[in-house]
């Protein structure tokens, strides 16, 4: 083979791998850029479903507080409304799979009409407040309980704390704040003709705006054991301004119940057997309801938030692709971070 | 004659080479597609706004221009975003002058993806001032 057409083939081999290779990488950014738009679509179209579920009311308007209804159309806000984005405390609660009246995830899909797109919805206070018991001294006929109180705001907010300890049938208040370091030290004091299980309710205001209340609850042992977990002795269900309790054991006998907010407190008024009424207060405040039973001989308090937070409801989309889309939403007049979440759209 | 030829094929192959290098230089021409980022701009402007309506919702946030507590205003923004978000906001007069004379920000701006929105808002005391609130936002990473 003469050596000119041996140096042609390589020439023209040259020419035909580089033409390959430049269509081959032509294509794969091409296909990229489809792949981009179509992420913006989707995401377009995810955005205004979220929007839809947090501005819409559903239907009927009444859904939340209707403990026999399921929607047929997904919306959280509040009915009558005049506030922007604030969603109401029954339809909250209902995502709770702690609330007897809970909605199941098919109720919730087939109303918001997701058509296979999978969702997630999480709904917490503005910020994290944080207890951690310090140390207990007995002084006289008491027990003095430490305690120190962080939150997630920066450390330059100062924090107003108002803090409820109970035990048994007693209960005592305690306001505080927190420093410039951003931490704040909380002292009850017990007496010691008690023992049981005990909680601590943490109310945590920002100053700067009074919306800006979190909450937390801290159970420690007061002269006893440890104390068991919440929802151990009594399902706690809140919904419409009546709080149910279910006991989970024969020998469960409550003995009150008692309503904390930021700037109120107050006993339980009972209805029936097993249902009290929840107080309407004028305090842009989470509401917590503290139940005092026995079992058997055991004391126990057992709590429950209104409204009932689900810390996640639906789908786990943790190990996959998901948009998510953070709201800061109203409820009962404070502030709370309401996150949706949803998975790929089906193909 | 054999040599001619030869020299004739090397030439070749440096034409081959040369037409190679013409095609790869341009295939940098191409622009490189953008990547698809996890927070786009517009879901970033939708938080933005729905951030600032929820902190006027009861005319918090017009109060607190009233009353040109900037700090206020910044630790209530700051207490509604994740620490990932990267904001800047700034308070204009009906003839967008700028109202607050220290920056209400989290720093220096570190992040390329970054979305701006405008929100009216008027004020809740008897004068019904009428303030521009600009709010930029970012993710750091």
């Amino acid at each position: 083979m003469p050596t000119a057409s041996i140096d042609t083939f390589f020439g023209c081999a040259l020419v035909v791998s580089v033409a390959l290779l430049a269509t081959g990488f032509f294509a794969g950014t091409m296909q990229t850029r489809v792949d981009s738009l179509q992420n913006t679509n989707q995401n377009a179209y995810l955005a205004s479903l979220a929007e839809h579920i947090v501005t819409s009311r559903g239907t009927p308007d009444d859904w939340g507080s209707n403990s026999g209804l399921a929607p047929s159309a997904f919306g959280l806000a509040k009915n009558g409304s005049s506030i922007p984005y604030e969603v109401d405390v029954d339809k909250i609660s209902r995502l709770s799979s702690q609330n007897e009246y809970a909605l199941s995830y098919s109720d919730v899909s087939r109303a918001a009409r997701l058509g296979g797109i999978a969702l997630s919805v999480s709904v917490s206070p503005l910020f994290d407040v944080n207890v951690e018991l310090i140390g207990n001294d007995i002084v006289g006929d008491d027990t003095v309980y430490s305690f120190e109180v962080s939150t997630s705001l920066a450390s330059s907010v100062t924090v107003h704390l108002q803090c409820y300890a109970l035990a048994e049938g007693f209960m005592i208040s305690v306001s505080s704040e927190t420093s410039r370091n951003g931490i704040g030290h909380v002292e009850v004091e017990l007496p010691n003709n008690l023992s049981g299980p005990a909680v601590l309710v943490v109310f945590a205001r920002a100053s700067m705006d009074d919306r800006m209340t979190s909450f937390t609850v801290y159970s420690f042992a007061h002269l006893s054991r440890e104390p068991s977990p919440n929802n151990t002795f009594l399902s706690l269900s809140a919904l419409n301004h009546v709080l149910t309790d279910e006991a989970k054991a024969e020998d469960v006998t409550v003995e009150c119940g008692y309503f904390l907010s930021y700037s109120f407190q107050s006993n339980l008024t009972s209805l029936s057997k097993n249902t009290y009424t929840i107080p309407s207060v004028l305090d842009n405040s989470p509401a917590i309801l503290v139940v005092v039973g026995t079992n058997g001989t055991t004391h126990f308090s057992e709590w429950v938030s209104y409204p009932q937070l689900p810390d996640h409801f639906g789908a786990n989309l943790g190990n996959s692709e998901a948009s998510m889309f953070n709201y800061v939403v109203t409820i009962d007049g404070a502030l709370y971070k309401l996150g949706l979440s949803f998975g790929e759209i089906p193909k | 004659m054999r040599l001619i030829n030869d020299r004739k094929g090397n030439v070749r192959v440096v034409e081959a080479l040369l037409a190679s290098l013409l095609l790869l230089s341009s295939l940098t021409l191409i622009p490189v597609a953008q990547k698809h980022s996890d927070t786009p701009a517009e879901t970033l402007a939708l938080t933005a706004t729905q951030v600032l309506l929820s902190l006027n919702g009861d005319g918090h946030l017009s109060s607190l221009i009233d009353l040109r507590d900037w700090e206020a205003i910044r630790s209530c923004v700051q207490s509604c975003f994740p620490l990932s978000v990267w904001f800047n906001l700034t308070v204009f007069d009906e003839n967008m002058a700028c109202l607050n004379p220290v920056s209400i920000s989290t720093g220096s701006l570190i992040c390329e993806n970054t979305a701006s929105v405008d929100t009216v808002i008027a004020s809740v005391n008897s004068t019904f001032s009428v303030y521009v609130v600009r709010l930029q936002v970012g993710r750091l990473g």
